[in-house]
This record gives structure tokens, sequence and C-alpha cells, in this order.
């Protein structure tokens, strides 16, 4: 018994008895993951960068194609429409519908977020497809007009830029309601009563105590629809017609059919500018910074 | 009166986000080829044509190996990546967040052209490794985040006290710790592998027309005709989609289990 205290202490003497909190050596468990990244991410993204400025004359050329031909503008203004519009609409109906998720009963709540979780689960093509034939004159949109005559001669949706919108606000509506909804929860419901007793009103309660409060949630869902949205490809290739040509799109074109490397990754570093700024937004109001807090200790 | 318009918001939303999943599923058992409602009974015809066009399985056998082998990458580095943030915290790790996280922001356009750009350079364009490992660069932030998650509601006296009666560090992790972040892990994951199966925009520039992906081989053919086939394919992954729910779902629940259990198990104060 003695015995075995004395080791005890003898070997605590050469090293603590208790063991490190983290054993040696796990500081560096992340150098895997940045290399990964850094390789395979990062250095595809500096090769998008040098070629835009080293494929034309000067360092410039593309750029100012980019931004000096009619054709190139018109996609950019476009995208840059689209993809505020979308943002507007999702957040349009984003909004209420995460006030009722956070406000509800618990039940409802669970249904309400596992129904706008929902579409995780289904392919984005599938979803894309289903949206082609539900819209389409002949499917079930056009049939349903026709049934119940509203219309005799349904409008066609998609192909165009109702159908591009549909499609994106559906892509997006999770990634609107998700921080909304985060931001709402944590409202102290106290301050609403107490605005109330000091005699604020419902709409004066709204819109400067509840808005201000839940803005971090809704600047954070509108810049990551809206950043999202500038680069998407696929939904504006299938619910889109000729009209309706989206930044990506232009940027797959221009390496898949005229092969112009230059202009293409000029037209993808002006988009990564744009996501950059949108995500310092979205950094700046939601967890990002809450996350830097907590690593730093 | 309020509350009922916000009902009816929820009800708008709520169709828009289930209609084009569940009007497939007619289509799928479809009579004709063409894609007019109502789409009547025409049994499993086109069933049976996806499952006799051997591109068909082709696609999806390499969408397995892909996302299998970049849910592999992703998982281990991420969550190894994970550990060292939260447990050791190195210097900088607000930084290397930011840096793990990018692959998550930045629009998926960029990084095809990007990749497909250094691909071609260096001769890689249509090997299964190279899209695999794009893949696990995507999903490296989703198991990141989601282990991290984890980790933070473990106590890490746990594996301490696991080490101090004599467990070597790898044992006290994989005994102690990580059946506890085991729902974090399988969420990333499931996530990680979801992400991949369904990519089409990076497995477009780097696979060859004649070897697509899945996504790839539903993005050329929905291009080119509004076939039934589709749909049949449709119903076919909303099943994967639903199953893959159950086993997350159950990943949860059994790992909720273990932490009530552990935290049980340690007196106060420990």
């Amino acid at each position: 018994m003695t015995l075995g205290v004395q080791t005890v202490q003898t070997r605590s003497e050469a090293r603590p008895f208790w063991p490190r909190l983290v054993p040696r050596g796990t500081g560096w468990l992340f150098v895997p993951a940045v290399v990964l990244v850094v390789v395979v991410f990062v250095v595809p993204l500096v090769v998008v960068l040098l070629r835009s400025l080293t494929s034309g004359a000067g360092a410039w050329e593309q750029y100012s194609a980019v931004f000096g031909q009619d054709l190139y503008v018109s996609v950019l203004t476009r995208t840059v429409g689209i993809a505020l519009a979308t943002t507007a609409l999702t957040l349009l109906l984003g909004y209420p519908y995460a006030y009722l998720a956070a406000t509800t009963t618990p039940r409802a709540r669970t249904f309400l977020l596992a129904l706008i979780i929902s579409p995780f689960l289904v392919s984005l093509l599938v979803r894309t497809y289903g949206w082609l034939v539900l819209l389409d004159v002949n499917g079930l949109s056009g049939w349903l007009l026709r049934e119940t005559g509203i219309s005799d001669e349904p409008p066609q949706l998609v192909h165009n830029r109702i159908g591009v919108l549909i499609g994106l606000v559906q892509y997006s509506l999770p990634l609107m309601v998700l921080p909304i909804y985060a931001a709402m929860r944590q409202y102290d419901q106290r301050l609403s009563q107490a605005a109330q007793t000091l005699g604020a009103g419902p709409f004066t309660v709204m819109t400067r105590i509840y808005f201000p409060l839940t803005l971090p949630g809704v600047v954070a869902g509108c810049a990551i629809v809206f950043v999202i949205t500038l680069g998407y490809f696929i939904v504006p290739a299938i619910l889109g017609g000729a009209g309706d040509t989206m930044l990506g799109q232009l940027i797959a074109q221009q390496v898949t059919t005229t092969l112009n490397w230059g202009l293409a990754s000029a037209l993808a570093t002006v988009l990564l500018v744009a996501a950059l700024i949108g995500f310092a937004i979205f950094y700046r109001y939601s967890e990002g910074r809450h996350v830097m807090e907590r690593t730093r200790g | 009166m309020a509350r009922k318009l916000l009902w009816v918001v929820a009800a708008i939303v709520g169709v828009v986000s289930v209609a084009p999943a569940l009007i497939v599923i007619p289509y799928a058992f479809s009579e004709s080829g063409f894609l007019d409602f109502p789409p009547g009974w025409g049994g499993w015809q086109w069933f049976q044509e996806v499952l006799d066009d051997p591109t068909w399985g082709a696609a999806a056998m390499r969408s397995l190996q892909v996302a299998l082998i970049a849910t592999g990458v992703a998982t281990v580095l991420g969550t190894a990546a994970a550990y060292a943030l939260v447990r050791a915290r190195p210097r900088f790790s607000g930084m290397i967040v930011g840096l793990l996280v990018l692959p998550m922001v930045v629009p998926i356009i960029i990084f095809a052209l990007g990749s497909f750009a250094l691909g071609s350079d260096l001769g890689l364009v249509g090997s299964i490794w190279t899209l695999a490992l794009a893949h696990a660069a995507l999903a490296l932030p989703f198991v990141l985040l989601n282990v991290r998650a984890s980790l933070q509601l473990v106590d890490s006296s746990l594996e301490q006290a696991a080490r101090s009666l004599g467990a070597g560090p790898l044992s006290a992790f994989g005994r102690v710790t990580l059946p506890l972040i085991l729902p974090g892990v399988v969420s990333g994951a499931v996530l990680a592998f979801v992400l991949s199966f369904d990519e089409p925009v990076v497995a477009l520039f780097l696979s060859q027309d004649t070897d697509p992906t899945l996504p790839v081989k539903l993005f050329q053919t929905i291009r080119l005709a509004l076939e039934p086939t589709v749909a049949a394919v449709s119903v076919m992954l909303l099943l994967l989609g639903l199953a893959g729910a159950a086993i997350w779902w159950i990943a949860m629940r059994l790992g909720q289990r273990r932490l009530r259990a552990a935290a049980a198990s340690v007196p106060e104060g420990v």
C-alpha cells in the first residue's frame, strides 16, 4: 500500500501525475485538413485569378472586356438583378415563416422546421426537374388553371424568368429561414412586454424592437442567399430560357464552347470578389463572429 | 387575423418546398412518354427502362465511388481538425476555421472553373480520385462544423480520466471521446455523402462526357428531353434520401442517449 503511493510520488517528480489535458502533438491534427483545402481548393482559385490577369495583352484586358462589352454587362446586371429579386422574395416568405416557427407551439415548430429542411433530402436535379414538369403549360399548373376556368390559355411558367425565380426561391428558402429563426429564438420576449407596459403598440414593438434585434439573422440570411444565387448555374440552365443566361452559365459557356479561358477567369474573379464581400457581411453578422471569439478562448 | 396570414405564408412555403419533389412520383408511372397532366398509369415501364440501360447504372456506380472516397477523406480530416481546434486550441484558430470553411462560401462555379483549369493542365480530368478530392474539400467544412459542435458538448475531463487510468491517447480517444461525438461525426459524414452524391457542377467540369456521374447524367438528360425515365430515377433518389434521413435520425437518437448516460455516470464536481 505504502509502496504504491511512493511509486506514484516518484513518478510525479519525473512528469505530472495527471496526463496532459490534450495529448502531445494533437495541436497539429488540423494540418492535413488545411493541406487538402489549400491544395485542392485555394490553388485552383489562384489559378483562376492568374489566368484572368495573364491571358490578355495587358493585365486588365479581360476586365475591360467584361465591363466594356454590352453582352457581358447585360449578363452581369441581369445576374445581380435576379439575385436581388430572389433575395427579396425569399425574405418576404422566409421572415414570416421563421417568425411563426419561433413563436408557435413546440410540436408545430418541429413540423415547420422539418418542412423547411426537407428539400435538402431531395436531389437538386430532381427538384429542378419537378418544377419543369409542374410549371409546364401541359403540366399540373396549366391543367389546374384550365380546369378551374381561371385561364383558357395558361401562361408558360418555365423557360423564362418566372421559372428561374421560382426555382431559385425554393433553393434559397432554407438558407434564409434558418439564420432568421436562430436570431428570433434568441430574442427575449420580456423585451416586448416591457415595451408594451411602457405604452408601445404592437406595431411599434415590431418595428422598433423586434425587427432591429432580429436584424443580424436577416442580414446573414440575405447575404448567403444573394451570394449563392449570384453563382448559380444548374437552375437557370434548366428552368431559364435564352434570355435568362446568368453569370455562372456564361462562365461555363466561355470555357466549354468558345474556350475563352481569360474571359471566363475574369468573370469568375468578379464573381469571387462579389461573393467575398457578401461573405464578409455574413461573417460579421452571423455565427462566424461568435465562432472566432469562442475558438480564441 | 395576423396569425392566420402567417399560416397562409407558411402554407405557400410548404407547398413550394415539397411540390417539386412529390410531382415526380406520378410521372415515374406515366403512361405516355410526354409530360402532360394527368400522366395516367403506365406501370413500371420507366423503371424497367432505367434498369435495362447500363449507362444509368454506370453513372450511379461512379457517383457512389466518388461519394464514398470523398466522405472518407472529409470525415477523417475534418474530425481530426475539429479535435485539434477545440481541444488543443492552436494559435490562429479563428483564421484556420475561416480558411477551412472557405469551400462552403465561394460560389461553386469558380471552384469548378479553377479545378478544371488546373486539372486539364496536369492531365487529371476524368479521374475518379480528382473529383473525389474536390468533393472532399467541399464537404470538409460540414464535417468540421458538426464535429466541433459535438466536441464542445463533451466534457474533456472524461478523456483525461481515461488517460489517468492508463489508457493511451488513441485508446482514450477511440473508446471515450469518439463514441460520445459519434452523432456529430455521423451527421457530418451523411452531409458529406449527400453533398458529393448530389453535386453536379464540379462533376460536370471534371468528368469526361462519356463517363458522367449520376447528377451530370441527369442534367444532360433533362436538357435533351423530358423523358419519364428521369422521373423514375428521381423516385429512386427520393427513396435513397429517405433512407439517409432515417440513418441520420437513428444516429442522433443513439448519440443523445449515450451523452446522457455518460453525463449520469460522472459524479458531480469531476
